[in-house]
């Protein structure tokens, strides 16, 4: 087997997983959408690889994996930075919830 | 039938002082009772639970559910203040470090500037208090900090012995930093065009526990603080 049906193999099985995990309601279709998009531009890669090839000589890159290198860290830090804008939304919201709870506790034991 | 002020205690794991620190407060109260006292409980694992709830009825308590640090433990206590409608709310610390007669004077000036909040002050007027070398470097850094970017200078921005009045309540309640708060708040207010006044006041070292500014901490809460007062300042 070589590395490009390799790689085909592993962007269907991302597919079938991101549909598992819709299905199921463990993942939002919003961000299924996003692991969708990442899957196929892997893929278009894998399927014209000389598209990297070109991009990396336009930016002056002399071995073009390590651009892909680049633009998957980018890729990740940047979806990292979003989990974090997210995570700090819900545990604000988490908050809210905690304290609105303890109050409501709190004046029904003193109406008793 | 509600006094005028609320005092705020928030605990966290307080079962060595707290105590001792709610009768001082009970029995001023007895004296003064111009003040409620409620005592947040904000997710203790010792037994801290069952000593404030053998203070009930001569005081309020509202227990979390689990630990959200000291800005969301305080800001339930606003937000009690604020769906009772009392006129004024005090943090209280739970550590046996501020005074309780001091109340006094500082529910006297709000009510007569009318100010919007009064903060209990080390470093306002030379008082007996003796904190490490350090951590006055750390205040005073705030000091200058905060007026650089506001021209209010506060001498004790870290006290978080401070009464407030509604309007600050109801803000409070809504929203209110979620650890390190004091600083921050200070520019938070200026920004609003809150009055903010600061008195001198009496404190105590702590009479118990460990304070949660140490070690790789003081970096953190410095770092934390500093950005925040910008982000306030900027806003």
């Amino acid at each position: 087997m070589n590395i490009y049906i390799f790689s085909v193999i592993i962007m269907l099985f991302v597919y079938l997983i991101i549909w598992k995990n819709v299905k199921q309601g463990k993942l939002g279709v919003r961000d299924s959408i996003l692991w969708i998009v990442l899957s196929t531009i892997m893929g278009l890669i894998v399927w014209q690889y000389s598209w990297l090839d070109w991009l990396a000589a336009q930016l002056n890159v002399a071995y073009a994996p390590s651009l892909l290198f680049l633009i998957a860290i980018i890729v990740c830090l940047l979806f990292i930075l979003d989990l974090m804008i997210r995570l700090n939304d819900l545990q604000k919201k988490h908050v809210k919830l905690a304290q609105t709870v303890a109050l409501l506790e709190s004046e029904r034991k003193e109406q008793q | 039938m509600r006094k005028p002020v609320l005092l705020i205690i928030p605990a966290y794991n307080e079962e060595q002082v707290i105590r001792g620190t709610l009768d001082d407060v009970l029995a001023f109260q007895q004296q003064e009772p111009f003040f409620d006292v409620i005592v947040v409980n904000d997710g203790s694992r010792d037994s801290t639970k069952q000593i404030i709830e053998q203070y009930v009825p001569r005081i309020y308590t509202v227990h979390l559910p689990h630990n959200l640090g000291i800005g969301g433990a305080v800001q339930t206590g606003y937000q009690y203040a604020h769906r009772h409608q009392y006129e004024y709310a005090v943090q209280f610390d739970a550590d046996g470090q501020h005074v309780i007669e001091e109340l006094k004077k500082m529910y006297d000036v709000i009510e007569k500037t009318k100010s919007d909040m009064v903060i209990g002050s080390r470093f306002k007027e030379k008082t007996a208090y003796k904190g490490a070398v350090s951590r006055r470097v750390g205040i005073a850094f705030f000091t200058y900090f905060i007026y650089l970017f506001t021209g209010k200078k506060i001498m004790d921005p870290t006290s978080g012995f401070r009464i407030k009045n509604r309007r600050v309540i109801e803000a409070f309640a809504y929203d209110y930093p979620s650890d390190y708060p004091e600083p921050e708040v200070i520019v938070t207010g200026q920004r609003k065009g809150w009055r903010i006044d600061e008195i001198s006041v009496e404190m105590r070292p702590r009479q118990g526990g460990s304070s949660s500014i140490h070690s790789w901490k003081t970096v953190y809460y410095m770092m934390k603080v500093s950005l925040a007062v910008v982000k306030e300042w900027s806003k």
